[in-house]
């Protein structure tokens, strides 16, 4: 039985140049998250661990976020 | 991403949320958060189960042990109701380890169940609070059959 309390997530958006082009998928989104793996040191029981990740749309066009699932 | 800690004590924690974007090469994408989280206490039981017949004495012992790395002392306990229940605190000495034991017993007197908070305050700024949860269920007494007479 999980007890996580208090989930939330924090996506910082940066819309990347316009004037480049994405490699992968020429005209659309194309995100790119430097560090979706985050390690946090040791702490005891009972204290909050938060993390920002950042999220960078390196397409043309909007990137949306559609929903977010946790587990 | 934030998450709380309190039931992972002496166990390592990993966590992963799953983004859905309309970028086609990326519409499902994992963020994981992971590390290792120390135990502050040990609790036993983390939760309470009152359960039994009425007239019947229902008691459960819970046992606090603070651990060597954070050694804390119990100045307060609450009861967020208190009606049902009373509750008796000893231990906290060295000699025992500064392990507590409270005990909970039952005062519901009918049939029914109840839920109940037990707040601990501690003299530590890590955990200044520890939360046990109580849960009552009082049965009616079983009737015994009578038995007809030869």
């Amino acid at each position: 039985m999980m007890h996580i309390c208090g989930w939330a997530i924090l996506f910082v958006l940066i819309p990347f140049s316009v004037f480049g082009q994405s490699m992968d998928t020429p005209g659309g989104p194309s995100m790119y998250v430097p560090e979706p793996s985050f390690q946090f040191e040791s702490v005891v029981s009972g204290q909050e661990v938060e993390h920002d990740y950042i999220v960078q749309n390196k397409g043309t066009a909007e990137l949306e976020i559609t929903s977010v699932k946790t587990g | 991403m934030k998450l709380g800690t309190g039931s992972y004590g002496g166990s390592a924690l990993k966590k992963t949320a799953i983004i859905h974007t309309n970028d086609p090469a990326n519409p499902k994408f994992t963020l994981t958060i992971s590390g290792q989280v120390e135990k502050f206490v040990d609790l036993k039981p983390k939760y309470v189960r009152l359960t039994g017949y009425s007239g019947a004495r229902i008691s459960v012992p819970v046992t606090i042990a603070p651990t060597a790395k954070y050694p804390f002392k119990i100045v307060d306990i609450t009861a967020r109701g208190g009606t049902f229940i009373k509750y008796t605190l000893t231990g906290g000495k060295p000699d025992q380890g500064n392990a507590y034991t409270l005990l909970i017993e039952n005062t519901k007197t009918d049939k029914g169940r109840y839920m109940d908070l037990l707040t601990l305050t501690t003299d530590s700024q890590i955990r200044p609070k520890l939360i046990i949860r109580v849960y009552g269920n009082i049965l009616e007494p079983k009737k015994t059959q009578e038995t007809p007479e030869s």
